[in-house]
């Protein structure tokens, strides 16, 4: 019986495509953005309400994820700019040659922002690299404030979290401070910002942050995400 | 199996489908890279993959054992095991350089109480190791067997006429 050592990587397949795309991203000058939350955050509305308060002349896209269905993709082409759907047909994630083919038509020198919308799913997109500067995590104040210590994985891999649907505060029980703790918790370098879609509230918020997050200032620029270096002493 | 997600065949897998979804898709992730593995072994028979799961990492070990044995039950990697090896998270300080482990999601360093940390492990999801069980028989007797089957080909190829009549050269 012979042992062989492997050390890589489960989703090293995964990953390499992700690390072009990354690439890709980067000669491009195309600031890529991952946006997960459980099905029904808010995601879709939340696009909905930036590409509304973008200019015409804005260079964005939009990647949407779904199971079944191409709706997101019919509410979000009505803003004008460039939107693919990805129907994964049972897959509950998106992977990063799913993104590789939904881009391939797309000239990337006419982008310089590509915000995905990954499948409603608050576990499975976490495992899954597509190459994005920044995964951001949506939760909703509807879902509990105890997200972040239930899974995790997301929010430590996640740069932002957005906790969306404000105007629902007065009818739910959700604190506010005890979210923030707790992803704090799970990832001390978070950040964290609330809003509204629906009333508006913190939409500014989060246009300064997508706007700060393309036109990094040197002093500005993002601290290094809290990644495992599993083979330091 | 490209583009295989979290997805489940209808029926197959009971009691807990929905918390495995995921983890039935790093199980095909998992046993494709064994696969590949086994591929540059002729002959090789697989007989345990080891893998390492941060306890980080969004994978459940016992839903990915679930997965596993349920994809490996009547395939052709029949009956190959998985060991699991869970990664606790451990943080460095930043203050004092104390590695330790995180319970409960407490961050305070255990020697001097800074809240200041580097996460170090706690988010893998790796393979580790393959045991493999090299031909047994030896690589010389299993090419006499292909060999002998070969021949019998032939020979039923050319019939039994060949004996007779004809001389097949
Ligand atoms: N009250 C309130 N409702 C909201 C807000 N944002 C979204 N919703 C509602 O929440 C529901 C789900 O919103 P979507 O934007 O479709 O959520 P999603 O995350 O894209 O959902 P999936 O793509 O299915 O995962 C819809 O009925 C929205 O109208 C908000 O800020 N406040
Ligand atoms: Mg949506
Ligand atoms: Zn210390």
């Amino acid at each position: 019986m012979d042992r062989v050592p492997l050390e890589k990587k489960v989703l090293s397949e995964n990953d390499r495509i992700a690390a072009a795309l990354r690439a890709r991203f980067h000669a491009h000058g195309i600031l890529c953005l991952n946006l997960i939350s459980s099905p029904g955050a808010g995601k879709t509305t939340l696009l909905e309400q930036t590409l509304a308060r973008f200019g015409r002349d804005e260079r964005v896209a939009i990647l949407t994820g779904d199971v079944q269905t191409d709706n997101d993709a019919r509410r979000l082409a009505r803003f004008g700019f460039p939107v693919r759907q990805i129907t994964t047909g049972g897959a509950c994630h998106l992977d990063a040659r799913m993104v590789e083919r939904a881009l391939a038509e797309w000239r990337l020198d006419d982008l310089d922002l590509l915000l995905i919308e990954n499948v409603g799913n608050l576990v499975c997109p976490a495992s899954y690299d597509l190459g994005e500067a920044a995964k951001i995590v949506v939760l909703s104040v509807a879902e509990g404030d105890d997200k972040p210590l239930k899974y995790p994985a997301i929010f430590f891999r996640a740069e932002l979290l957005i906790l969306s649907k404000t105007d629902l505060l007065p009818h739910v029980p959700f604190d506010m401070a005890a979210a923030r703790d707790n992803s704090r918790r799970v990832h001390p370098e978070i950040e964290v910002l609330e809003l509204s879609a629906t009333s508006g509230a913190g939409m500014e918020t989060w246009l300064d942050w997508l706007e700060a997050r393309r036109h990094p200032t040197p002093a500005a620029a993002p601290a290094p995400v809290a990644t495992s270096t599993k083979s330091a002493p | 199996m490209p583009g295989f997600g979290c997805r489940v065949k209808k029926g197959s897998l009971t009691p807990d489908t929905c918390s495995s979804m995921h983890e039935l898709s790093i199980a095909n992730s998992i046993l494709e890279a064994a696969r590949a593995e086994a591929a540059r072994r002729p002959g090789a028979r697989l007989v345990k993959v080891g893998v390492r799961v941060g306890e980080l990492s969004g994978v459940e070990p016992d839903a990915l054992s679930f997965s596993f044995e349920a994809l490996v039950r009547g395939s052709d990697l029949e009956p190959l095991a998985l060991e699991i090896e869970t990664c606790p998270r451990r943080q460095r300080c930043s203050l004092c350089g104390r590695i330790f482990r995180v319970v409960d999601f407490d961050l305070c360093c255990p020697d001097c109480g800074a809240f200041e940390s580097r996460c170090i492990s706690g988010d893998e999801l790796e393979m580790v190791y393959l045991e493999i069980e090299e031909a047994q028989v030896a690589p010389a007797p299993e090419m006499g067997l292909r060999a002998a089957a070969r021949a019998g080909e032939r020979e039923w190829k050319n019939g039994p006429s060949s004996l007779g009549k004809e001389s097949p050269q």
